[in-house]
């Protein structure tokens, strides 16, 4: 297995830090490195029990030199921090597996948020071995889940505009 | 006859209808997504932008109508005023309501949320959630130190190593501890041994900011919702190593709550968490409300004001089709349909109307054909026809008017009648004599008068007064024949019939007479005793003579009455008077000729003999009234005339004799009419019947001084077309 480094380009307040691929047990799996950097506005919000959530856009490119490039392979994860006011603690879930984990602080949850591990992706059938394939990866703040009165204010704010520019390099089985 | 219908382009309304009824739809769901997020809450954003989009699509619709208006009423096109004032009216009427309203529902809105909350149930709920707390904390501060306490005996840490802890210990642990779970961890977090009684193959274990705050030496207790929706009591403690060098282990554990405490300690976190985000989310309701109430605002106002355009669009459609048609048909065009687009009292008017236009033009139509009609009999009409109005402008000239007067009139239509007689000299004569007709008090009139173009013609013409509308008379009508021939030919058939008659009753009888006077005088002259002879001698020779001299008249009457009968020839005018007066010179050698011949003069046709007796005549009658006691003096000139169109050969006698007595000289080529003793008096007659016949003009008038001028003017014109004319005539 390969793994090529891609370069972090400046994306407002979060930005891709690595993303790297893993292969375990037939299944293709990412590690991101996020820095994240939120805004009082929106900590204040989770704090006041909006549940806040980060969507994850991974796609797999074919690069073909006659015409646009195939996508083989797209996947996606969401994940959710709320706040629970009886423990003061701060709750972070994958929801698309659903695993959830209790963190103490917020810096935890940057902590967390921003050093994801074993995200599986696709599996290993999707590729060709030795063909080289693009990969690309975004985060960003969903706006549309959050409650619907704060969506259209949330569009034209920048606290809330929170999104990485995306990220790619070179993947190869 | 081709009508032409009114086209007109009116504003769809299923189009509009249908975006208004999406507008509406979305503007209900938008209001539901606002207050209940989950039904419709993953469309609010879509909505919004549905309605914008909806919204601005109705703004453009609105705009280019009232461009459209603008442009009519920069145009002043007919309606544009009326769709105006129809416009403001509808939106007046629609807007104050619909703003009225929308301020009182926001600031009611504004209020409504407010009174959702309320300070005690906010301090009540936070109350609440501390007394959950220290319930908790109890809880927790046992469980920290029943596992303090198992720490403390080291489990895993003693003889044996890592290995010579099983599960089992590890379940002695937990039953003493009352935990759900127990683990023992080593200072990475990695499971060394587990007890549960929980079904989960994986026991729980502690997240990585957990270890951290161990590996600082800090034990960790807290509540955590990790497993389903009950709450646990997370202990994380230390096991300090005993022997040097051994590692540092960590034991976790869960406690369960009571049933009772964990429920009712989640519905106070539930409800507290409802209650902080309605809290934060207050201001934002507010404004989400408030933008759905403009959204909706916006639309009734949009709506109202398309529909103000399109039914104000509607109404003075019919007007404005109506004015521009009332337009045309005062411009005369009759041929325009109104569309009838409803069956009220305007549909009624618009049809009214196309009945009204349609008479019109079938009555217009009967007029026309009727002026075709007059147009054609007066084109076909041989008398002339002039119409003027009250300023003596010609206003129409049939065909024959023209033939007759010799003139193109198609170009003089509009002219007054001095400016006419100023274009064409040959219509002075007839102005002069119109004119005091025109100005004479009687409605009706009848004149007979010549004119002098290239001949002399007598025109009879009769005129009345135009009446107008209101019987004012408008203008007048002239009406006039050329009765040059018929005159003449009138004239001609009388002296053929006194000339017939001369020659029938008194020629006849002369023959005789001469012939019995002459045997009178053979028989009884010798007879007669000498004394007597000498009287009957001088009776019979003045009977004789008289005779012959009745036989003279009596011929120069048959010659008067003898059909005209030209043979015309190319003559040499010059040359023949040349002749005549050489004649004259020798006959008369007391009276002086001046002759002035014009060498340019071309030939003439003419009857040569005729010509010749024209000549005879006039220079006779010229020698005859030259005076003895003085000089005489005969001039005798010829001239090449162009006047118009026309040339002509001139010809002039004058004398310085006695000149013509002012009581003849109108009459003076009438027959019997003369200034001589003698004479037949047919002299001057036969020149003018001469003249005449050869389309020529001859006048006599006295000179300043003493003496007379007779002019002769023959026209150069082939004598083929002459002869034509008269024929005509």
């Amino acid at each position: 297995m390969l793994l090529f480094g891609g370069q972090g380009v400046h994306a407002g307040n979060i930005s891709i830090h690595d993303a790297r691929t893993a292969i375990i047990n037939d299944i293709v799996h990412l590690d991101l490195d996020l820095d994240l950097e939120f805004n009082p506005d929106v900590i204040e919000a989770l704090r006041s029990g909006i549940a806040i959530e980060f969507a994850i856009d991974i796609e797999f490119n074919r690069p073909r030199w006659y015409w646009l490039n195939a996508e083989v392979a797209r996947g996606k994860h969401r994940f959710r921090i709320s706040f629970l006011p009886l423990s003061e603690q701060y709750l972070l879930t994958n929801v698309v597996t659903g695993d959830r984990q209790t963190l103490p602080s917020f810096d935890d949850v940057i902590t967390a948020l921003g050093t994801l591990r074993s995200l599986p992706l696709a599996e290993v059938s999707n590729f060709k071995a030795g063909r080289k394939y693009r990969c690309a990866v975004q985060v960003r703040l969903d706006i549309e889940a959050l409650p619907a009165p704060m969506r259209p204010l949330a569009y034209f704010s920048r606290a809330w505009r929170m999104a990485s520019d995306w990220f790619e390099w070179d993947f190869q089985l | 006859m081709g009508l032409s219908a009114v086209s007109r382009t009116r504003p769809s309304l299923a189009p509009v209808l249908l975006l208004g009824a999406l507008l509406l739809a979305t503007l209900v769901l938008m209001s539901n997504a606002t207050g209940d997020s989950d039904r419709f809450g993953a469309l609010y954003s879509l909505l919004i932008l549905i309605n914008a989009v909806g919204l601005v699509i109705f703004l453009i619709l609105i705009a280019r109508n009232l461009r459209n208006l603008i442009r009519e009423l920069r145009e002043r096109a007919p309606g544009a005023r009326l769709k105006l004032r129809m416009l403001t009216m509808t939106v007046g009427l629609a807007v104050l309501p619909v703003v009225i309203v929308y301020v009182f529902s926001v600031r009611f809105i504004g209020r409504g949320i407010d009174a959702w909350f309320d300070v005690r149930v906010d301090q009540a709920l936070r109350d609440s959630l501390e007394l959950s707390q220290n319930a908790l904390e109890l809880r927790m501060r046992e469980a920290l130190r029943t596992m303090e306490v198992l720490a403390a005996e080291q489990p895993g840490s003693g003889e044996g190593g890592l290995l010579a802890v099983g599960n089992s210990d590890l379940e002695a642990l937990r039953r003493r501890a009352g935990a759900e779970e127990i683990a023992l961890l080593d200072q990475a977090g990695s499971l060394l041994a587990a007890s549960s009684t929980a079904t989960e193959i994986v026991p729980d274990l502690p997240a990585r900011p957990i270890l951290l705050q161990l590996a600082q030496g800090r034990n960790y207790v807290g509540l955590d919702p990790t497993r389903g929706t009950d709450l646990y009591i997370r202990v994380a403690v230390n096991v300090t190593p005993l022997g040097v060098g051994a590692e540092r282990r960590v034991l976790h554990g869960l406690f369960p709550i009571v049933s009772r405490l964990n429920d009712l300690a989640r519905n106070v976190e539930l409800a507290l968490a409802k209650y902080t985000e309605l809290v934060y989310l207050r201001d934002k309701l507010k404004l989400s409300f408030s933008m759905t109430l403009t959204l909706v605002l916006l639309f009734s106002l949009f709506l109202a004001i398309w529909f103000a355009f399109y039914s104000a669009e509607r109404l003075s459609a019919p007007i404005r089709d109506l004015a521009m048609g009332t337009r045309s048909v005062a411009e005369g065009d009759y041929e325009t349909i109104l569309p009838v687009s409803s069956h009220d009292e305007l549909g009624f008017l618009v049809s009214s109307f196309n009945t009204m236009t349609r008479r019109i033009a079938r009555a217009r139509d009967e007029v026309n054909a009727q002026h075709a009609y007059v147009e054609t009999v007066l084109s076909k009409l041989s008398s002339g026809v002039l119409t003027l109005d009250q300023q003596e402008m010609l206003i129409t000239a049939n065909d024959s008017a023209s033939h007759i007067l010799g003139v193109s009139l198609a170009e003089s239509l509009g002219r007054n009648l001095d400016q006419i007689a100023a274009q064409h000299r040959i219509l002075r004569s007839f102005v002069e004599a119109i004119r005091p007709q025109l100005h004479d008090s009687r409605p009706d009139w009848q004149k007979e008068f010549a004119i002098f173009g290239d001949r002399r013609k007598v025109l009879l013409s009769r005129g009345t007064r135009l009446p107008g509308e209101d019987g004012q008379p408008t203008g007048h009508i002239i009406v006039f024949d050329d009765v040059t021939g018929l005159i003449q030919g009138q004239r001609e058939a009388a002296w053929s019939e006194v000339a017939r008659r001369l020659a029938h009753e008194i020629k006849n009888p002369l023959t005789p007479i001469q012939l019995s006077a002459e045997r009178l005088r053979h028989k009884y002259l010798r007879k007669l005793p000498p004394d007597q002879t000498e009287t009957l001698d001088r009776l019979t020779n003045t009977i004789i003579q008289q005779v012959e001299t009745m036989k003279t008249m009596v011929n120069a009457f048959t010659e008067y009455a003898r059909p005209p009968r030209i043979q015309a020839q190319p003559i040499d005018v010059n040359d023949l008077l040349l002749n005549v007066v050489e004649l004259y010179r020798s006959a008369y050698p007391a009276v002086r000729i001046e002759t002035a011949f014009d060498p340019e003069l071309p030939l003439l046709p003419a009857d040569g003999n005729r010509l010749r007796q024209v000549l005879n005549n006039l220079i006779a009658n010229a020698i005859e009234a030259l005076p003895e006691s003085q000089e005489a003096v005969l001039r005798i000139t010829t001239r090449h005339l162009h006047e118009q169109d026309s040339a002509f050969a001139e010809i002039r006698i004058e004398d310085n004799g006695t000149g013509i007595s002012a009581d003849i000289l109108d009459n003076i080529f009438e027959p019997y009419v003369s200034n001589k003793k003698r004479g037949t008096g047919l002299g001057l007659a036969i020149v003018k019947k001469i003249v005449e016949e050869h389309g020529g003009m001859v006048n006599l008038e006295n000179k300043a001084g003493a003496g007379a001028i007779a002019t002769v003017r023959l026209p150069l014109h082939p004598v083929t077309e002459m002869t034509a004319q008269r024929s005509i005539a």
